[in-house]
């Protein structure tokens, strides 16, 4: 029996061909399929190489049904081993979409592990600053504020 | 109303949503997010939240049995009249592990006994004031509890335990008495259950007695409940045939039950304790007076989970594990303190630190904000 096909579609216009098992691992894709059956789905907010890297994520993590069923369970360290990899070779700002896409997408274990990925970029900033500038966040503190936190971390709060 | 199009399941944001921003610092350690709450106004409210600091608490419990990550976590024991913690991944990557004194952070000296530990708090009983202390090491705050009308002395026995109920989102520390000998007119014992509500801030005695499995006494060495699931677990006997079981105490519902053990336990094991291990029941059998055999109930309730992990040869003072690495490297605790074991080769890679020896009631704590003066 040949496996069904979806096509999904970059913000460049660009189309996937993927297999149906693997893309419905989105929760919000299983839906859509469902709703609009035989379309391809515009993924309007993805571009082409964050599409690539989900789908590449999706093909590791689809559970084979024709394999006897443990096939997935049984290689989970090395699963583990994968996505650790996985992340550990995405700059910063594609993390950020691809954490940002494994959300509107709907893929909880790849929101998961790109969460973690991104927690242990800022666990191991120096400090604030490196922070701020890693993630462009602007420090909205008043000078006032600044001092009252630095004295409250002198002591145990 | 318009029928929703294809294309507007689609959108761009521009910004990390708000609930993103929670996500990655769940994942977070405590060190890290008393550090950084200065990087921006929102990420210092959001690490402030009651509800933030739980939810980062019941995240580091859950994630207790996947993770590879050893330093959330933590070791809390006694040893005389001290009080030392250490930190898992200290424990197994350091040959001196770092091990910090609490000396006086409670109270004097006195004799402390661990009830248990539940999203970082850790309970203390302590015998001459007869009070409870809820202690977070982590971020060193305490908080007394008053003691309840049960005590131990020679006719009865009080069994312990805390733990977190999650429908009610309260903190509960239960009391267990029951009487050394069998009442002869009315061949039982008597029974009575007080439970602690930090959220009312007052014992109330429990009906839940009523529902005791009959014939079933609590095993001497079983004095403070194992908290898994919204659970407390001691280990127990049944009286007339001296078989092993387990009594379980549902936090939410206020009732107890029998589990069953692991099927070695039959036959009848002459000691036996519970722990857990990762999140998992643990039991350690003596099977005929040989191997210390390590038992886990993989899933929660279920009797037909339990599995044997590991069966270590000619121990016979081994307490509980109290953590198991990938690698199989057990986490033990002993009477004498802690140590390694090398599940693989059978070997004690060393045993852990001499300022842990003679250690008792060695409970694992994860690192959380959790104010026990917030309850």
């Amino acid at each position: 029996m040949s496996k069904k096909m979806i096509v999904l579609k970059s913000s460049e216009g660009v189309s996937f061909v993927v297999e149906e098992a693997v893309a419905r691992q989105s929760k919000i894709i299983s839906f859509l399929v469902e709703e609009f059956p035989d379309r391809e789905l515009p993924l309007t907010n993805m571009t082409s190489e964050i599409l690539r890297k989900t789908i590449e994520y999706c093909k590791k993590h689809v559970v084979e049904d024709d394999g006897g069923g443990d096939s997935s369970s049984s290689s989970s360290g090395d699963l583990k081993e994968w996505d650790v990899k996985f992340v550990a070779e995405i700059d910063q700002p594609r993390l950020m979409d691809l954490l940002m896409a494994a959300n509107y997408l709907d893929i909880p274990s790849l929101l998961d592990v790109t969460c973690q990925k991104v927690a242990d970029t800022i666990a191991a900033c120096n400090d604030e600053k490196e922070i701020r500038a890693t993630f462009n966040i602007e420090n909205d503190f008043t000078e006032e504020e600044v001092e009252a936190i630095r004295m409250e971390n002198q002591y145990p709060i | 109303m318009e029928e929703p199009t294809i294309e507007s399941f689609f959108f761009s944001p521009t910004n990390l949503p708000p609930e993103m921003m929670e996500e990655i610092l769940l994942r977070l350690p405590v060190k890290s997010l008393k550090r950084f709450k200065c990087v921006c106004t929102s990420w210092r409210s959001l690490i402030s939240e009651t509800l933030f600091i739980l939810k980062h608490a019941l995240w580091l419990e859950a994630s207790k049995a996947t993770t590879s990550k050893k330093s959330p976590y933590g070791v809390i024991t006694t040893s005389r009249y001290h009080l030392k913690s250490c930190c898992v991944h200290s424990l197994y990557n350091q040959p001196m592990a770092n091990v910090f004194e609490h000396d006086g952070e409670l109270l004097g000296r006195d004799y402390y006994q661990v009830v248990g530990t539940c999203n970082g708090l850790v309970c203390f009983h302590v015998d001459y004031n007869k009070s409870f202390y809820l202690w977070n090491p982590t971020i060193k705050l305490q908080q007394r509890l008053r003691g309840s009308d049960l005590e131990t002395g020679d006719e009865a026995v009080v069994n312990y335990g805390f733990g977190y109920d999650e429908s009610e989102d309260d903190y509960k520390i239960v009391a267990l008495l029951q009487q050394r000998k069998i009442v002869a007119l009315l061949q039982q014992r008597k029974r009575e259950v007080m439970v602690y509500s930090t959220r009312q801030k007052l014992w109330r005695r429990s009906s839940s007695n009523t529902c005791f499995p009959s014939g079933v006494v609590l095993a001497n060495k079983s004095r403070s409940g194992i908290y898994i699931n919204g659970t407390l677990n001691w280990a127990a006997t049944h009286s007339s045939s001296s078989v092993s079981t387990i009594i379980s105490y549902d936090m939410s519902r206020d009732v107890f039950k029998e589990l069953l053990g692991p099927g070695c336990c039959k036959r009848g094991c002459f000691t036996m304790t519970l722990g857990d291990l990762r999140g998992c029941l643990s039991m350690v059998c003596y099977c005929k007076g040989a191997n210390a055999d390590v038992w886990v109930m993989k899933e929660f309730g279920e009797g037909e989970s339990w599995s044997k992990l590991l069966s270590i040869p000619g121990l016979t003072e081994f307490v509980r594990p109290l953590w198991i690495s990938r690698g199989l490297v057990v986490l033990l605790e002993f009477r004498s303190g802690l140590a390694l074991y090398n599940c693989a080769n059978g070997k004690f890679q060393y045993p852990v630190q001499d300022s842990l020896s003679s250690c008792r009631d060695a409970k694992v704590y994860i690192k959380t904000l959790v104010s026990p003066r917030d309850l």
